[in-house]
C-alpha cells in the first residue's frame, strides 16, 4: 500500500501517489470532488515546456515531469462511483505498482503503460471497465479479477495465468481481450464455459495466440449461436 | 487480421501451405457446428453468421478513446 496515506486524521485513501518518470504526464481522473494533482518540483505544462506548474484541479493536467522523475500525487474526496482513472498519453511513464492504487470501482485504463507492476489481486473491486493492454509485468490470475460488466483488455499480459470464470448473468464483460496471456488450453476452456452460461449476448471475445481444447467447442457453438450473438476469435483448438 | 474461409483454408492444406501469421479462419456458428469446430491448429473466427468480426486491431487502440467505450453516455 505504498501510495495510500493511512494515517489517523480521517483522510485515509484520499491521496494517490502516482510514481512517474520524467516526460509528459496527462492522466485524467474524472471525480472534480476536492480533486488537487500535486506535480514534483520542476513540473512544467507540456504545451510550452517551460511555464512551471505545481499543482491543478483540472480532470486532465498536462505536464511534463523534470528529469530524474518523481511522485505525482492526486487528491480528491472519494474514488469509489461511476469515475474513470485513465493514463492517456502517459504510457511508459508511469511507474505505479497496482498496489499503489486507491480503491476505484468502476474504471481503470492503463493502456500500454508497460512500466507497471503488481498483481491482479492488488486491484480494487472495478465493476465496468479494466485495461492493461500491453503491460507484461503484471502477474497474477484471472480468478482474482471481480467481474466487469463492460470491458476487460489484457492483451500481451503475458504473465497472466489461469481462468476468467467470475461472471455470471449479465456481468461478464461486453468485449474481452485475452490475447497473449499465459492462459492454458484448459484455462481458456474454462473461461469460454463460464461465459456460455452467462445471459449476456452480442458479446466479442478475442484471444489471439492462445489456445484451447474439444472441451470448449459446446461453449463456443452456445456463444456464437445467432440468438447470443457472440464473436470469437484467435484461438486455435489442440 | 486477414480472414480467409473455410474453403481457401482446405486448399491451403490440401498443398500444405501455411497460413500467414495474421491469418484466421473464418466462419459462421454453423460452419463451425457442421465441422468447423473440427480444425485444429489455426486461428478460428466464428461469428453467428460468417461475416467478419466487426471489432479489431483498430477497437483495441482506440481505448484512450473512453466515448468508444461508453455504452450509458456517462
Amino acid at each position: 500500500m505504498r501510495g495510500l496515506i493511512t494515517n489517523i486524521a480521517g483522510w485515509r485513501d484520499t491521496e494517490f501517489r502516482i510514481h512517474a518518470a520524467a516526460g509528459r504526464f496527462n492522466c485524467s481522473w474524472n471525480n472534480s470532488s476536492g480533486r488537487l494533482w500535486t506535480f514534483p518540483v520542476g513540473t512544467v505544462l507540456h504545451s510550452d515546456g517551460v511555464t512551471p506548474i505545481s499543482s491543478s484541479t483540472a480532470e486532465q493536467p498536462d505536464v511534463d515531469i523534470p528529469t530524474g522523475g518523481g511522485v505525482v500525487k492526486l487528491r480528491c474526496k472519494g474514488w469509489g462511483g461511476d469515475y474513470r482513472f485513465n493514463d492517456k498519453d502517459t504510457d511508459i511513464r508511469l511507474l505505479l505498482d497496482l498496489s499503489d492504487l486507491p480503491a476505484l470501482t468502476y474504471y481503470l485504463n492503463l493502456y500500454n503503460c508497460s512500466n507497471i507492476t503488481g498483481d491482479l489481486s492488488d486491484l480494487p473491486a472495478l465493476t465496468y471497465l479494466l485495461s492493461l493492454y500491453n503491460c507484461p509485468n503484471i502477474t497474477g490470475d484471472l480468478s482474482d479479477l471481480p467481474a466487469l460488466t463492460y470491458y476487460l483488455n489484457l492483451y500481451n499480459c503475458s504473465n497472466i495465468t489461469g481462468a476468467y470464470t467470475a461472471v455470471s448473468g449479465s456481468s461478464v464483460p461486453t468485449f474481452t481481450y485475452l490475447d497473449y496471456t499465459d492462459m492454458s488450453a484448459t484455462d481458456m476452456d474454462s473461461t469460454l464455459i463460464a461465459y456460455a452460461a452467462t445471459s449476456k449476448n452480442g458479446g466479442t471475445f478475442s484471444a489471439n495466440g492462445m489456445t484451447r481444447t474439444t472441451a470448449s467447442d459446446t461453449a463456443v457453438s452456445t456463444l456464437t449461436d445467432p440468438a447470443r450473438g457472440w464473436t470469437i476469435t484467435g484461438i486455435s483448438v489442440v | 487480421m486477414k480472414y480467409i474461409t473455410i474453403k481457401e483454408y482446405e486448399e491451403k492444406e490440401k498443398n500444405k501451405i501455411k497460413l500467414e501469421k495474421d491469418e484466421e479462419v473464418l466462419m459462421s456458428h454453423d460452419e463451425f457446428v457442421k465441422g468447423g469446430k473440427n480444425i485444429k491448429g489455426v486461428p478460428l473466427a466464428i461469428t453467428p453468421y460468417g461475416s467478419e468480426p466487426v471489432f479489431n486491431e483498430e477497437h483495441k487502440m482506440k481505448d484512450k478513446i473512453e466515448v468508444v467505450y461508453d455504452e450509458n453516455g456517462k
